[in-house]
């Protein structure tokens, strides 16, 4: 099938720039760690124990650190036409959002991989809840990080100043995810369960339905150029 | 593969960068497509290669539209543009297996390591693409184009950048595709170059069709002439530059201005 | 390429001529006619407006949202301004409800601020909005300038739910009794005060509707001067 040919192709070509230049992976993890720094130094020394201060240092430096890697998604294919020669492929648009996006979720994947054990080390918290549950949440949570950093960064890869603008159009887009996160990962680290939190689950799986699924059926408008 | 372009069309912002330009293209054909800056060549190559829309008009390839086509069409399509297309950071080789699993070549890589011998850039594959030459990119995209064995070449200045050797090899490649049958419209500001490969010659001027013309009836010298005269037809010398332009703004403010508009 | 001047502007002239004494009308029952609340007194009245501005709001983005997919389909640039005119209506509106909702809860509780669901549901459109407009600021182009907002527009739209969702729940799962508007409140609402509600509601919609056709003239008024600017332009360059 050669959609997914293509759409293989493109997220190695991904991998293949990211070993090479590390700005999707290595950049974003080191400044997550120096986030995470710069937390440790901003709270007071009793804070750290203090209910939701975990969650919420731990998410700030993520989706802060993710914007780094993820605006450059298709900001790297900008310059040199790139952009043009991907849409040259004898493929649907909608394949090159689903690529991008992949590579998105991956390399998100990676900076979480490196970062969170960092934070859990620093803050001494402990995880009671089973691995696979807390990979499940946080894996939701990129996706759906991926999706909607996806389709921003290819509008604004487009606009003046686009790299400036990034965060300021993600992160209104973002505000449910970023509830969604904190309320799973501090209901994990409760009770080791979702619990009553189960809702946000639903609303994490509607959001990436709604920006995987719009972005997937309009991309063709989107990238014109 | 036959190409037709039916009153092909784009406007944007209410420029006409294309004015229903009509030509067509047989198999084994070469077109070589010439104007001056700005005149739309690039744009009408892009619009053919299903980068932009076009605002009117249609394209048939082997008869059939382009939307009927779908995304295969660009299977048949090699491209190759102002602009490089490279990654800096991705070696020669990695940027040719890129193109060619994008375009579903089977046996990418062997196919790659094929082309980085035919452009002549054995010594540098492992090298980034973003330390090689001009010239060593050119060659690098016009084998890029070649890799999935196209029916319809579009090449926006392929020439720019070739030294002579260089240039010498790539009217080779067109002879060698034109022999196999394939279509090509390639741009050529500096049309002498191109002009023993080409089988007509088209100008564009200001997004319209000036003028279309089999090369082998016509003497380099003799289209010269006329291209010039294409380009800089006989017209009065303004008084001066300020006296043009204040004549041009009252013409076109007062053209602007529908019936009934008041005010300043 | 043709763009109307006229007739929006006819269209604005009657809308505000209507929509003026309906504001009059609606801010004599808002704040004489309409009767005191029971515990909360004269300050309560602020609520007519907050309602009817947070109503407008969401129909501005709601506009921005419907033209958004119609100028994609249809790539009609009236649909674009329409767009563009509603974003920057919604936004004021927007302001007007925080602002309102800001007296009410200072007025209420002694705080500037509350996270009610509604209110941080409209903080984060504010956002959104504005960030609409900066993607228009930023993008080159016409053409360019319509579809890159009108795809935000649609991403932008559809987050709404969610983010309304999500704040509900934020502060627990079951609505805040001390809920202002909504629920309780609103059930034990004189007859009167429905009334009142209704027809600053309806007043501002008014409002609303006369602003967006004065915008949308606005706008089509700085594409024609684009337009011939831009033809100068190429009459000189040749």
């Amino acid at each position: 099938m050669s959609w997914a040919r293509a759409l293989a192709a493109i997220v190695w070509k991904d991998l293949r720039l990211e070993w090479r230049t590390g700005e999707a992976v290595l950049t974003p993890a080191l400044l997550a760690l120096l986030l995470l720094l710069v937390i440790v130094f901003a709270l007071p020394p009793a804070a750290a124990r203090l209910e939701g201060v975990f969650t919420a240092s731990l998410w700030t430096a993520v989706f802060f650190a993710g914007t780094v890697g993820l605006g450059r998604s298709f900001a790297r294919e900008r310059a040199e036409g790139r952009l043009w020669g991907l849409l040259l492929a004898p493929v649907d648009r909608s394949a090159i959002f689903l690529a991008k996006g992949l590579s998105a979720f991956l390399f998100l994947a990676m900076v979480a991989l490196v970062t969170m054990p960092a934070f859990f080390a620093v803050f001494g918290q402990r995880l009671e809840a089973p691995l696979w549950l807390w990979t499940a949440t946080v894996g939701l949570v990129l996706l759906a990080y991926s999706g909607v950093g996806t389709l921003v960064s290819a509008v604004a890869a487009q606009l003046r100043a686009g790299d400036v603008l990034y965060p300021v159009l993600l992160f209104p887009l973002l505000v449910p995810v970023v509830l969604a996160a904190v309320h799973l990962t501090d209901a994990l680290l409760e009770t080791g369960g979702w619990g009553t939190a189960r809702s946000w689950v639903h609303l994490l799986i509607m959001y990436n339905l709604l920006f995987w699924g719009v972005p997937y059926l309009i991309f063709e408008y989107v990238v014109e150029v | 593969m036959h190409v037709d372009l039916r009153a092909v069309t784009r406007r944007v912002d209410g420029r006409r960068l294309l004015d229903a330009v009509t030509l067509s293209v047989e198999p084994g054909q070469t077109l070589l497509l010439c104007g001056p800056n700005g005149a739309g060549k690039s744009t009408l190559l892009k619009v053919m290669a299903g980068l932009l829309p076009p605002t009117g008009g249609e394209i048939l390839y082997d008869g059939r539209p382009a939307s009927r086509w779908g995304p295969a069409l660009r299977r048949r399509l090699g491209v190759v543009l102002h602009e490089t297309l490279l990654y800096d950071e991705l070696t020669v080789v990695d940027n040719l297996v890129f193109a060619a699993r994008l375009f579903g070549v089977p046996d990418a890589r062997r196919r790659a390591e094929g082309m980085v011998d035919a452009a002549g850039l054995r010594l540098v594959a492992r090298e980034p693409a973003g330390r090689l030459s001009r010239g060593m990119k050119q060659r690098l995209a016009l084998v890029r184009a070649l890799l999935h064995r196209p029916s319809v070449l579009l090449l926006d200045e392929p020439y720019a950048g070739l030294d002579a050797r260089w240039s010498a090899w790539l009217t080779d490649l067109l002879a060698a595709e034109r022999a196999r049958g394939t279509s090509v419209i390639l741009v050529a500001h500096e049309w002498r170059t191109a002009w023993p490969v080409a089988d007509r010659a088209a100008v564009l001027l200001r997004g319209r069709l000036a003028r279309l013309l089999d090369t082998a009836a016509w003497d380099p010298d003799r289209f010269g002439g006329e291209y010039g005269r294409l380009l800089h037809p006989e017209r009065p010398q303004a008084a001066g530059p300020s006296g043009a332009a204040v004549g041009a703004t009252a013409a076109v403010l007062s053209a602007g201005a529908p019936e009934g508009e008041s005010g300043p | 390429m043709t763009v109307p001047t006229t007739r929006p502007k006819k269209t604005a002239a009657v809308l505000l001529a209507i929509a003026a004494p309906a504001v009059v009308f609606a801010m004599y029952m808002a704040l004489i006619w309409a009767p005191d609340e029971r515990t909360l007194g004269t300050v309560q009245r602020i609520f007519y407006i907050h309602v009817g501005s947070a109503w407008n709001a969401y129909l501005a983005f709601l506009i921005v949202f419907v033209t958004s997919i119609g100028y994609l389909l249809r790539r009609r640039p009236a649909l674009d301004a329409v767009a563009a005119s509603a974003a920057e209506i919604g936004i004021l509106f927007t302001t007007l409800t925080l602002a309102t909702g800001s007296f009410w809860a200072r007025a209420v509780w002694n705080v500037w601020w509350t996270w009610d669901p509604r209110l941080t549901t409209t903080l984060i459109m504010w956002f959104m909005y504005i960030a609409y407009l900066l993607v228009r600021a930023a993008a080159e182009g016409e053409e360019r300038r319509g579809r890159l907002a009108a795809v935000f527009g649609i991403a932008a739209f559809a987050t709404v739910p969610l983010v309304h969702f999500s704040a509900t729940w934020w502060r627990g799962m079951h609505p805040n009794i001390v809920q202002f508007q909504g629920g309780t409140p609103r059930m034990n609402m004189d007859p009167e005060m429905i009334v009142t509600m209704l027809v600053a509601v309806a007043a501002l919609t008014l409002v609303n509707a006369a602003l967006l056709a004065y915008r949308v003239d606005l706008e089509h008024l700085s594409r024609r001067v684009a337009l011939l600017r831009e033809r100068v332009r190429l009459e000189v360059e040749s």
